[in-house]
């Protein structure tokens, strides 16, 4: 009798777990064999092509293979994500809660000011993307831009950061420009990721390095990131799996109404997918595209399953 | 003079202490303040003008840009699509927690969320179209909420799994039945989590910008983080198409929900990030 009840139990409880399962599969697992079917063939998102098209094998991904578009994209959206994950938000974000740390310990004045930009910080991570990237935009616009109107009223020539011609060591100053604006967005995951793990630090560590007089920098380069060293694959993965395919920002700060006809396509591999599927129609070619994004980012994510703890 | 030399370090201390919260708080801080001085600024004059801030741009956009139609489509998708992102990691959370399914089980679920949108908006846009999704307020609500569902549910499930069995099994000697048990005492003992995945699925959906763009290009539909730049961007102007005070306008109200969200939700923050949250940047 009371086996019997415990199974219809279980019955009801798994038919509770195949809601949101199917939920999911229905709408998102589905796509991954969907996209690798469409990736074969030449369909288009509008015209004839886009009511019968033809199975052609292959051939898109061979076209990337011969696509330097597709290769500057990838480089770009490699430089991008490395600049801004690993070596910007990563350690910004340490310096950061390392600062704050320290004011926390250190008088009511240091912590009120700390705190402060405690929440000035989240409060910048929180933000809707499209705000951030239309702040970056009244940053560096033409005409109105902060920058433009500081420089021209030192007597200094404006700078156009929006043309691609301008580059600082290789890379458009624009690029440079996104990686800034994405650090200044992102750092404040590392930041809290390790100021939640600063708590697990003994403060006997840091009161013996005080007494032998270090400094607070010295405090965060002998005993901080040693202590911290085990959470740094996880973080790096994490912030380079959330900027190697970067989109509003790039999109919204090259136009915002009408992007297409200045989108900087080389930027970023997601873009470029995006801008061959929807601005030039070529939906297959697109998929093949997001197909070799999928399966990067399957790699990140077994990779951040294993050094998740 | 050791002595002095303490003490000296200790000026040097304070001193790069201080330097390094003005960097900061200039690189953090000047965007923001910029946007406020925007939106404050009459179009005519130059950006820095301070003297006579003016709420001209806020009543244009209530009234020649349709302020009040984006934000109810912004509020409609985002409050429709949390509620279906917790409503199901709930209960997915409790299932997997109640049939004690080892991680490892749905490890392929958890990988497959950190494939982002982005990666596959192209065949998703021609799967939804097909379904008849696109420029619905549904559709929109479930790519919304659909993206980090078993991230959700694995949440749920960890907290669950420190929730003493003792309660559980008091209410199940009574004769509470499973779902009576889960609605009746899970639920509003686990308020803290639901909380927490309720604030993430709605500060994400909230900003989100490309399901929008891609989904709901219709004007009827469309929310605020793409109305704002349809309504004052204007491509026909070819040295500085951005209304910068307009868009300022805008982008400070649009910001207001997040930002009230996280004041009544910081506390919880710290244990979020530590359980590997803020994917998307």
């Amino acid at each position: 009798m009371k086996s019997r009840k415990i199974k219809k139990h279980k019955i009801i409880i798994f038919l509770l777990l195949t809601i949101p399962i199917a939920y999911y599969i229905l709408f998102k697992l589905v796509i991954i064999p969907y996209a690798f079917y469409i990736s074969l063939t030449d369909r288009a998102l509008i015209g004839p092509k886009a009511r019968k098209w033809n199975f052609i094998g292959l051939e898109n991904y061979i076209k990337l293979m011969r696509d330097p578009e597709f290769h500057s994209s990838l480089k770009n959206s490699l430089i991008y994500a490395i600049v801004c994950g690993v070596l910007g938000q990563l350690w910004l974000g340490l310096l950061l809660s390392q600062l704050i740390w320290h004011g926390k310990l250190h008088g009511k004045l240091r912590e009120k000011l700390t705190t402060f930009l405690y929440v000035l910080a989240v409060l910048t991570w929180i933000m809707p993307e499209t705000v951030a990237a239309f702040e970056i935009r009244a940053m560096l616009g033409r005409g109105k831009g902060m920058l433009n109107v500081i420089l021209e009223s030192l007597g200094l020539r404006p700078v156009d950061w929006f043309n691609l011609g301008n580059t600082w060591l290789g890379v458009p100053i624009m690029l440079w420009a996104l990686i800034l604006a994405n650090i200044w967005k992102g750092c404040t995951f590392s930041m809290t990721v390790s100021l939640a793990a600063m708590e697990g630090i003994p403060q006997e560590l840091y009161d013996a390095a005080k007494i032998d007089g270090a400094s607070w920098w010295q405090q965060f380069i002998y005993i901080t990131i040693p202590m911290l060293k085990h959470l740094f694959p996880f973080m790096i993965l994490v912030l380079f799996s959330g900027s190697f395919t970067h989109f509003t920002f790039l999109y919204v700060l090259m136009g915002g109404g009408a992007p297409e006809a200045g989108l900087w396509r080389e930027a970023n591999v997601a873009i470029y997918a995006y801008s061959v599927a929807f601005a030039y129609y070529l939906v297959g070619y697109g998929t093949a595209i997001s197909v070799i994004v999928m399966l990067i980012y399957t790699v990140l994510g077994i990779l951040i399953q294993r050094f998740r703890r | 003079m050791i002595a002095l030399k303490r003490k000296f370090l200790k000026v040097i201390n304070t001193i790069a202490f201080y330097i390094c919260c003005l960097l900061v708080l200039l690189y953090f801080g000047t965007p923001h303040l910029w946007l406020i001085i925007s939106a404050l600024s009459p179009e005519s004059k130059p950006y820095i003008h301070l003297v006579r801030p003016t709420f001209a741009n806020f009543v244009s956009i209530f009234k020649e840009h349709n302020f009040v139609h984006y934000a109810i489509n912004t509020a409609i998708i985002s409050v429709l699509g949390t509620l279906i992102t917790v409503f199901l990691s709930v209960i997915g959370g409790y299932a997997l927690h109640e049939l004690e399914i080892p991680d490892i089980a749905i490890l392929f679920l958890w990988i497959t969320t950190f494939v982002p949108l982005l990666a596959y908006i192209i065949p998703y846009y021609i799967y939804l179209s097909a379904l008849g999704l696109v420029n619905t307020y549904i559709g929109a609500a479930i790519v919304l909420s659909v993206q980090n569902l078993p991230y959700y549910m694995w949440l749920m499930k960890n907290f669950l799994a420190t929730f003493p069995k003792e309660i559980k099994e008091a209410a199940m000697i009574d004769g509470c039945g499973r779902i009576r048990v889960l609605f009746s005492i899970i639920i509003p003992l686990s308020l803290p989590p639901i909380g927490l995945i309720t604030a993430m699925a709605f500060n994400s959906a909230w900003g989100d910008f490309l399901a929008p763009l891609v989904l709901l290009s219709d004007r009827r539909v469309m929310p605020l983080s793409v109305g704002m730049f349809t309504e004052t961007v204007r491509p026909w102007a070819v040295y500085e198409p951005w209304q910068y005070n307009l868009l300022a306008a805008f982008a400070v109200l649009y910001i207001i929900p997040p930002a009230l969200l996280f004041t009544y939700t910081h506390k919880y923050l710290r244990g979020l990030a530590m359980l590997g949250a803020g994917i998307r940047g």
